[in-house]
């Protein structure tokens, strides 16, 4: 694990608040990104990610150190979004809020109509298959890795991510991307 | 039209994920350019893969670290912080030795009161004698010299509190017998055997009495009053039922 979060944990035990305080300065930022591509929603995004480090302050002294400790936070955070969308049992709305480039102002809104849709065909997925790929994408992790933060078997994360893509790419293919 | 296999489409995948090894990434190029479907199948999987590189990165708000915070209860791990009190220099290590000296000063002091307070408290097993007012406590009631023709001696009766006993310190050719009649407020309690000599002793109710041998006979009868209300108790010294001293007191004190 990293050295520095390794200590920050450490101290934390022991008390030292400020440790939690640089932890969540370091990854509340990565922690709602990842939120965010699950859920497409800032709001949603923002109470998963304060929910997963209330859980994570918790569950602290649990932590297994033979894991990186950012996995084991970005684990937490998957299971509070995967429990967020069950209690919501809905889809996001899809967030309009699309960075525009300058440029030509026709070349602009293709850009945005096919990021939209980029958008719902994610949205779309079931979370079981979103899951892999949006924490693919986001970190580049291996499988294992993967099958650590979503705990389920190597095998399971490929099958998942494979066809997790697979209907990505159908989605997209039906409408007209 | 050409189909994928499943190795292939594990493979192409993999490819798409960056974790193929070099032999398969060698395999696979070669497989794709002999198969077109397969070729269409990875163009179009990297392009969506390529459509998400295409979504930016939201940020979060700028008060969102700051909520965190806020919502977590930090007393989890909080080292138990312990009150300080005037008093703690009280429980210092290095008051140890002389807590410990002061303890078994008190002990000491404890003990020593119990031994002089129980010489104090005169046991009345231990008591006897025929001075009449005593340093400890114990005082002569009656002294009753004895000069009878062949009896000579001493009676003694002393008390303290509720006890009174009756030393004898008698010497006698033929033997002859001590009675001492009391009241029911009166209890014998013992003989207490000095220099006697064959003594017998009988008690019947409210009197107890005593046949002793020829020779120098010396004992103690012990008893004890129910209350300090004043008693009179009657000795009487007789041989072969004749009376040959008769003596009655009271005892008050």
């Amino acid at each position: 694990m990293n050295t520095d979060d390794y200590k920050l944990v450490k101290e934390c035990l022991k008390g030292d608040r400020k440790s939690f305080e640089e932890i969540v300065e370091k990854y509340y930022a990565i922690i709602f990104r990842l939120s965010f591509r699950i859920t497409r929603d800032h709001d949603n995004a923002e109470e998963i990610t304060q929910s997963a480090f209330v859980k994570a302050y918790e569950n602290l002294n649990s932590y297994d150190y033979k894991y990186k400790f950012f996995s084991w936070l970005y684990r937490i955070t998957v299971n509070e979004a995967i429990n967020f969308s069950k209690r919501e049992n809905r889809s996001s709305e899809i967030s309009e809020q699309i960075i525009a480039n300058e440029g030509d102002p026709d070349k602009i809104y293709e850009e945005m109509e096919l990021k939209k849709k980029i958008h719902d065909a994610i949205m779309q997925l079931d979370i079981l298959y979103r899951l892999p790929i949006v924490l693919k994408h986001l970190f580049d992790y291996s499988y294992k890795e993967l099958s650590y933060v979503l705990d389920i078997p190597e095998k399971t994360v490929k099958s998942r991510l494979f066809t997790g893509r697979q209907l990505l790419k159908e989605i997209l293919t039906n409408n007209r991307v | 039209m050409q189909t994928i296999d499943k190795k292939h489409i594990e493979l192409i995948n993999k490819e798409i994920d960056h974790m193929t090894t070099p032999d398969e990434s060698a395999e696979l190029e070669k497989f794709l350019q002999a198969n077109k479907a397969a070729r269409d199948y990875f163009n179009d999987l990297q392009l969506t893969n390529d459509y998400l590189d295409r979504l930016p990165d939201h940020e979060p708000s700028e008060n969102l670290k700051k909520q965190i915070i806020n919502s977590i209860n930090f007393n989890r791990y909080s080292p138990k912080s312990k009150k300080h009190y005037p008093w703690d220099f009280l429980f210092s290590p290095k008051l140890k030795i002389a807590y410990t000296f002061a303890f078994g000063l008190i002990i000491g002091i404890i003990i020593y009161a119990l031994l002089v307070n129980n010489s104090n408290s005169l046991n009345i097993n231990d008591v006897y004698g025929t001075i009449g007012i005593n340093n400890d406590g114990t005082s002569t009631i009656s002294e009753l010299p004895l000069n009878l023709s062949d009896i000579s001696g001493n009676i003694e009766i002393k008390g303290i509190n509720k006890d009174f006993w009756f030393d004898l310190d008698l010497t006698s050719r033929e033997g002859f017998d001590v009675v001492i009649s009391y009241p029911a407020a009166v209890k014998f309690q013992k003989v207490r055997m000095g220099v006697a000599k064959n003594i017998e002793l009988s008690k019947e109710q409210n009197s107890i009495k005593t046949t002793n041998s020829s020779g120098s006979q010396k004992y103690s009868l012990l008893f004890t009053r129910n209350s300090p209300d004043p008693v009179t108790v009657k000795i009487k010294i007789l041989r072969s039922g004749n009376t040959l001293f008769e003596h009655k007191l009271t005892i008050k004190q």
